[in-house]
């Protein structure tokens, strides 16, 4: 046998991995000819991108049949083709070494391979005895929302009869849709581009990327639009997108938004029309915010009082082509006591314009109609008789809270015992909510956990009892999902490569095993495939139109003038009458943040970077090398704080708050208001197995208590001082 | 034949690292070496305060340095204006990696031969724009023949807020104000270390590269009057 050494090796490794993949130029002789050459083998599929909630369109471009790279899909409307960098390294995490690829059971020593028969046959035992002896109520499922799990997700727990099926909502978007919901009946989408003025509140979407906004907005400011960012911090999206930045102090957008309403309605900017015609409770509006004077929200905000008049008389002029983003996650997705009503008064300013359903406004797209499973012949489970033990939707509980649940109380539920099993899909509580130590030493209580993924986090690491390893999305076909667009889509998931670990396994059959292992197969007596056909149906698709083409034209375009809203009044409910049900105010009123900075605290401010998904990324070789090449981990503070402390541009700081410390890397900036400290959202991870971004940076979620807001049941997220000081 | 412009609209750029990411799998290099390299500036005081971003990449330059030094005739300068490298021929001395005034290339230990940015010759080859520009979400990154009639290239070239970095095939489009920041000495190394502030860990030339682009800013400067101005961003 002949040996090889070291250097052999490396140079046959150099040359093998040339022809792999397909390195033609070379020379000079091959630049010079290149133009006369024949492209290498490349074959191309669609999919659709899983890096974040986007559910971009994707082509996969595959040499020599191995994965190659991924661009954006220019036939997906929302999207016009472009994805980001978290989509583009996606291609790099199919053939990654730390990739899951068969089942695994926590042993006293770690974690040890199992057989799938065993996982089935064991998980399935310990639900057994916890539904004769608890009941289906002490068994929930927790997901990062996507379509195939939304669909098998939701079905096995009603299956089980559990009524405990969880998304991440509470930490994300749960107040926006709560105080949409109530306000318009839903959550409209901009128009962006043919709109003439658009203000942000917190949503930066060159950051936390939103795809359809970058591909409209450039247009609308190529036309002349204006953009507004209201934000505590000079964003890239605000820096870039902007072209004004009102730098308003953290927590305190209600306040602006009331000023603007006040001002629309006292010097008569509103669309009349609109509002006589399609809204309720005007005059209730009207005498709640006769107090909300410019010169008051000037003084909460810190915004001068000049900026705060101009910009909505600005918006007003351009109306109905303008509007306030109805944003995501940003400054009221799950963030501050006051973030269920700064909704429900972004929504109302935008009733005020008479956007709604109106060329540059805010519109109320139509999606796909789509068909479902033939429930003749595959039964579907009935609903959980029971109530959520979260207590969202349940009287006296969270009744207005959305019907996906407040995955951030689970761990509490679970240390009471409540909760006796848990399904997490595809989701990382462990590090994304709040308070590490109430979530980890409250999952632990569980006596069954089971962790469904890809890959390795701290949730799999730190709670799991069975890790179950799903195959890689772009291994697998997806369920059939809508577009919402002026010219609706479908579109869906299509496996683009053989799968590279034969032991992962799709949700679909995970989840149809594991019900046949329990005695429920006959509520999943059907596959993906039927599933898909079924719900194409209407549309005289088949699956293999999707997967050989990419998304299609689905329904006929929308068009602008639809008025009637899906509110128990059908109008816009400017007063909410089921507010005042619940006891809350039934009008947006300025409630202040739950928690204030006292003399050398900051608020924790947190946000997404391009190229990061919460804890989701941290672990893939081309993003974490953004964060490592140009310091991504660190967090920002004011200048003129930071001389105060003695804080250099680029030296480590502690933070510290109640209890917990961690030493970080500090970006000295004047892109950042006094009182707050901006922690990038991705960071801090603590599970070994992440190699490649363990112990990088901190995570906000160490200094954030475990809290929930009234109304929606929202985490309330920046609801949290800490202290700085020199390391 | 007519050479190539890349422009690079720096009032549209998020630095969001699509075209870093996209490049790297396209032209199948690991995840710790980048063609593309970010730069950036802060300027004013909160909250009037904006920042410049500025990518920076293998400028193709007129009269490349990196050709001039290497001592086996790898790199090479094609009619097109590509400074390409023949792979066969480089034997990853790195001469032309201290010799590169932009600091554009280095050295890719998967293939132990220099590396830098081709503007995608292989896709060009193809009919196909670099791959940076495909990506570019926000449309910061324009590219094409500058004899190109009625391409968005040479509409963009005519353009007074467009500036050449001299001698070679890159342009940057900057708010009015950047220009006006940069000092007639912006040539000078010490200049670099103020324009740059956000500087890839072991990069430590990167700053002379964004201080030659500055440079040459200034040298390049031309104004044309009379065809009209355009906003400015802020």
């Amino acid at each position: 046998m002949k040996k090889m050494n070291r250097r052999s090796f490396i140079k046959l490794s150099t040359v093998a991995m040339a022809a792999a993949s397909g390195t033609v130029y070379t020379s000079k002789a091959k630049w010079t000819e290149a133009a006369s050459k024949t492209p290498p083998s490349i074959t191309r599929s669609f999919s659709v991108c899983n890096s974040c909630g986007n559910r971009c369109n994707i082509i996969a471009f595959k040499r020599q049949g191995r994965l190659w790279r991924i661009s954006g899909n220019p036939r997906d409307n929302k999207t016009g083709g472009k994805i980001c960098a978290r989509g583009h390294a996606y291609a790099a995490m199919v053939y990654d070494r730390y990739r899951l690829g068969t089942p695994l059971k926590r042993m006293s020593n770690g974690f040890e391979p199992i057989s799938w028969e065993q996982a089935y046959e064991e998980i399935s035992d310990k639900l057994k005895d916890i539904l004769r002896k608890n009941g289906p109520e002490a068994i929930f499922w927790s997901e990062y929302s996507k379509p195939i799990s939304n669909f098998y997700g939701a079905r096995f727990m009603a299956a089980l009869g559990s009524p405990n099926w969880t998304t991440h909502a509470s930490t994300c978007f749960a107040a926006r849709n709560v105080g949409f919901n109530h306000t318009l009946g839903g959550l409209p989408t901009g128009d962006y581009e043919n709109t003439k003025y658009v203000v942000f509140i917190g949503r930066a979407p060159a950051d936390g990327i939103g795809t359809s906004i970058l591909k409209g907005l450039p247009m609308a400011k190529q036309k002349g639009a204006k953009v507004v960012a209201v934000d505590p911090r000079l964003s890239y999206s605000a820096n870039s997108l902007a072209n004004e930045w009102m730098a308003i102090r953290p927590g305190t957008d209600l306040a602006l938004l009331l000023a603007w309403i006040h001002i629309m309605i006292k010097e008569n900017l509103y669309d009349r029309e609109f509002v006589s015609k399609h809204t309720v409770g005007f005059s209730d509006l009207e005498a709640a915010v006769s107090q909300y004077t410019p010169a008051w929200a000037a003084g909460i905000t810190g915004l001068p009082e000049e900026q705060i008049s101009r910009v909505v008389k600005e918006m007003a002029a351009a109306k109905p082509a303008a509007f306030v983003e109805p944003g995501w996650h940003a400054a009221y997705g799950s963030n501050y006591r006051n973030s269920t009503q700064t909704a429900r008064a972004i929504a109302i300013i935008n009733a005020l314009l008479g956007n709604l359903n109106q060329p540059g406004g805010l519109c109320f797209y139509s999606g796909a109609n789509l068909g479902s499973l033939d429930s003749s012949r595959h039964q579907a489970p009935p609903n959980s008789p029971y109530k959520r033990v979260d207590g969202a939707g349940v009287a006296g509980k969270y009744p207005l809270a959305l019907g996906s649940g407040l995955h951030h109380l689970l761990p509490g539920l679970a240390k009471e015992g409540k909760f006796k099993a848990g399904f997490f899909y595809s989701i990382n509580p462990a590090r994304t909510v709040p308070d590490r130590e109430y979530v980890v030493s409250g999952y632990k209580n569980l006596e069954l956990s089971v962790v469904i993924d890809w890959q390795f986090s701290e949730t799999a690491e730190h709670v799991a009892d069975y890790i179950l390893p799903e195959s890689h999305p772009l291994e697998r076909d997806g369920i059939v999902e809508p577009i919402s667009a002026r010219m609706p889509q479908v579109s869906m998931q299509s496996k683009a490569i053989e799968p590279v670990h034969p032991g992962a396994r799709g949700l679909d059959r995970i989840v149809t095993e594991l019900a046949q292992a329990m005695g429920f197969g006959r509520y999943f007596d059907f596959k993906l495939d039927d599933l898909n056909k079924a719900m194409l149906f209407p549309l005289k698709l088949f699956p293999v139109h999707l997967q050989q083409r990419g998304p299609q034209v689905a329904g006929g375009a929308w068009d602008y003038g639809q008025t009637m809203f899906r509110t128990p009044s059908g109008k816009v409910e400017l007063a909410s009458g089921t507010f005042a049900e619940h006891g809350f105010s039934k009008v947006p009123i300025w409630e202040s943040p739950l928690i204030e900075p006292s003399s050398g605290e900051f608020r924790i401010i947190h946000g997404h970077q391009a190229y990061l998904t919460h804890s989701q990324t941290i672990n893939n070789p081309y993003l974490v090398s953004i964060a490592k090449d140009y310091h991504g981990e660190a967090i920002w503070i004011n200048s003129k704080k930071a001389r105060e402390l003695g804080i250099a541009d680029g030296s480590d700081v502690i933070v510290s708050a109640k209890g917990y410390e961690n030493k970080v890397r500090c970006k000295v900036t004047e892109r950042i208001h006094p009182e707050a400290i901006f922690v990038p959202a991705g960071y801090g991870s603590f599970a070994s197995k992440l190699e490649r971004g363990f112990e990088l940076g901190i995570s906000m979620n160490d200094f954030v208590p475990h809290a929930s807001e009234d109304i929606s049941g929202h985490a309330m997220m920046q609801e949290a001082v800490v202290s700085i000081r020199k390391a | 034949m007519g050479q190539y412009a890349m422009i690079i609209d720096s009032n549209r750029c998020v630095s969001c690292f699509a075209c870093r990411v996209a490049c790297q799998l396209q032209n199948d290099l690991p995840p710790e070496l980048s063609r593309i390299k970010f730069t950036e500036q802060e300027k004013g005081v909160f909250p009037d305060t904006r920042v410049l971003v500025l990518p920076t990449q293998c400028m193709h330059c007129d009269d490349p340095p990196c050709v001039e030094v290497c001592p086996t005739g790898a790199s090479f300068k094609r009619e097109d204006g590509l400074v390409l490298i023949d792979y066969e021929k480089c034997i990853g001395c790195q001469y032309c990696v201290s010799a590169c005034p932009y600091s554009a290339r280095s050295y890719n230990p998967r293939t132990k031969t220099v590396d830098k940015c081709t503007f995608c010759a292989p896709r060009l080859a193809q009919g196909q724009g670099p791959a940076c520009v495909e990506a570019c979400i926000t449309g910061a990154r324009i590219f094409g023949k500058v004899d190109e009639e009625g391409s968005p290239v040479q509409a963009l070239l005519k353009d007074q807020r467009t500036n050449q970095v001299k001698g070679t095939l890159m342009y940057y489009r900057v708010g009015e104000k950047w220009l006006d920041e940069i000092p007639a000495d912006a040539h000078r190394p010490a200049y670099a270390s103020r324009l740059v502030t956000r500087q890839p860990v072991g990069t430590a030339l990167l700053g002379l590269s964004a201080g030659a682009v500055a440079a040459s800013f200034v040298l390049t400067r031309v104004r044309r009057s009379g065809e009209g101005d355009h906003d400015e961003k802020d």
